[in-house]
């Protein structure tokens, strides 16, 4: 029996591929803490104050493993001139696109983050949870990884005709979304994010070819995770991933979230010892979830990917749907903490 | 590895290396021996279907699927004038992106359709109270939503009410990631049918042409 530890030993236990107390939970919840306190999201999420207040008060309430600084990804191409809409009951999207046509990329420039009221926000929620937790729970701070942020800047379709098409503008907007991730991920650092998620979902197999991969999101990302102070975790956003998990490991990220698309025993034998697993709990089902279920998925993910550490459990998209109930997410701890003890219980593989 | 000299082999292969220039001379030969209508039956959508089921099986990016889509849509629009020959008329189809604004599963669905001799109507986005006005206007027959958000997959359930209460009604076809990730959620929010790709689509538009045309 180990003793019990706190989120930040347990998680960086299971982060060296070492067996802590029990599997790790990152709850990735965003939009829930505007139930929590009863306001519309558009106001929550603006607010560092209700974001710091919620976030600790869920992680009170249910016991996970950290604390999740993500407003909404727009809040990027929001920093760039762009326009966010909002929703009573999902995330805010992106409006009309800063690029209209490709020669827009001229012009454009990265954002100024100490202008920036948004990101300074994030700084600021950063900085709450940081000092709200004593820095014993891990705050997760997020970048949209430069080859992924044009579907927000320009629209996926024409996005993939610059990709196919146009490789001198497409060259240009990586450099100018490389500076603008390199120095945002390295300010969330510095106001107190343990680790920074590196949100790729373009560069997944779900939506290019490895091939391609490994000429644009491939050395994308090494040029951008090595100029970075602090550990990243490469999240696909339910994309898949196996066929490139091992160039992906070779960008130096510390773990990858990993869908539930995918087999995730076979991730975990291509993983083992090399990078961590974070996932793969299927959000969008959770939402009907009843607790046999929920206790049914949590201990199939963990039989799978846990043994030996080096496994974080959690949504496979990287934000719990606004729908999902709070039964959901106490069933879903509940059952990590009865099967996610070290050392595992073998007869529940 | 595939007998390459299927023109159907031929023609997937230049699609998956998104080889517009190698696609297109694949699809010309055909059309010295069939219309273009008989060369998007025939050979353009069985291609496309491949790709959409690879897609779903995790063998086929979306990248190559949507510009396979618009290879094909280029070319049949190339091909339909020089042959004095139109689009297929019936039934009466619609593309809408409902609640969202993510519209690349549905201008992919747009391309396979087009490319497949089928012209729906383009309706973008729409909330449910547009799109059933547009839908009962346009008297349309079949009606294609794509989501992304589950929000917005969840918004379908208020669109079959209103269709109900409005009196109209088309075959309901869903699409997009939610309903990927939970196979059940089209019954959920009383859709008729979900599409995993974009086949599925250009399937029940046959069947409801071999119904009512």
């Amino acid at each position: 029996m180990i003793d019990e530890m706190d989120p930040m030993d347990r998680t960086m236990a299971a982060l060296s591929h070492k067996e802590p107390d029990r599997v790790p939970v990152f709850m990735l919840l965003t939009m829930h803490g505007a139930k929590l306190l009863d306001m519309p999201l558009i106001k929550y999420l603006n607010s560092s104050e209700h974001m710091v207040k919620a976030q600790l008060k869920m992680r009170d309430m249910f016991g996970h493993d950290c604390l999740y600084a993500l407003s909404y990804a727009a809040a990027e191409v929001k920093a760039f001139g762009g326009e966010v809409m909002f929703f009573e009951d999902g995330p805010p999207n992106a409006g009309r696109p800063i690029i209209q046509v490709p020669e827009d990329i001229e012009g454009l420039e990265p954002p100024d983050i100490e202008s920036s009221v948004r990101l300074q926000e994030t700084l600021k929620t950063i900085r709450g949870l940081k000092e709200g937790s004593n820095g014993k729970v891990p705050v997760i701070g997020v970048v949209m990884s430069p080859f992924s942020l044009p579907v927000m800047q320009m629209g996926f379709p024409a996005y993939l005709d610059l990709l196919y098409h146009d490789p001198e503008h497409f060259r240009q907007l990586m450099d100018i979304n490389q500076r603008f991730c390199v120095e945002w991920a390295n300010c969330q650092f510095e106001a107190g994010a343990t680790a920074v998620a590196y949100f790729d979902p373009v560069s997944s197999t779900t939506m290019i070819t490895r091939e391609m991969y490994l000429d644009t999101g491939l050395p994308i990302a090494k040029g951008t995770i090595s100029k970075l102070k602090g550990p990243t975790a490469t999240h696909f956003a339910s994309g898949r991933c196996l066929n490139i998990l091992d160039d992906v490991m070779g960008t130096g990220t510390a773990a990858v979230g990993v869908s539930s698309l995918e087999d995730l025993s076979l991730l975990k034998s291509k993983s083992a010892g090399k990078v961590s697993l974070i996932g793969n709990l299927n959000g969008i089902e959770m939402a009907r979830w009843d607790h046999q279920r929920a206790e049914m998925k949590v201990r199939e993910a963990i039989s799978k990917a846990a043994k030996g550490g080096g496994f974080v459990l959690s949504d496979n998209h990287g934000e719990i749907p606004y729908q999902v109930y709070w039964d959901v997410i106490r069933w879903t701890m509940d059952a990590a903490r009865k099967h996610g003890k070290y050392p595992l219980n073998t007869t529940d593989r | 590895m595939a007998d390459l000299s299927d023109p159907i082999d031929r023609l997937e292969a230049a699609l998956r290396a998104v080889n517009e220039i190698e696609a297109n001379n694949i699809i010309d030969d055909a059309m010295g021996q069939m219309t273009p209508l008989e060369c998007a039956e025939r050979l353009i959508t069985p291609v496309l279907r491949r790709l959409g089921t690879g897609w779903v099986d995790g063998d086929v990016s979306l990248s190559q699927v949507y510009m396979g889509g618009r290879i094909c849509e280029k070319a049949l629009e190339r091909l339909l004038p020089e042959a004095k020959q139109t689009y297929r008329v019936r039934p009466k189809v619609a593309i809408a992106i409902l609640e969202d604004y993510h519209n690349l599963g549905a201008r992919l669905l747009l391309s396979v359709l087009r490319a497949s001799g089928i012209d729906p109507i383009y309706y973008d986005h729409q909330t449910v109270t547009s799109l059933i006005s547009k839908a009962k206007a346009d008297g349309i027959e079949v009606l294609l939503v794509s989501t992304l958000m589950y929000r917005s997959a969840l918004k379908v359930r208020d669109l079959r009410k209103e269709m109900v209460k409005m009196s109209i009604s088309p075959v309901l076809m869903v699409g997009g990631a939610p309903f990927l990730f939970d196979e059940e959620l089209w019954r959920v929010v009383g859709a008729d049918e979900m599409g995993k790709d974009t086949s599925a689509a250009v399937k029940a538009v046959n069947r409801m042409s071999e119904v009512k045309v």
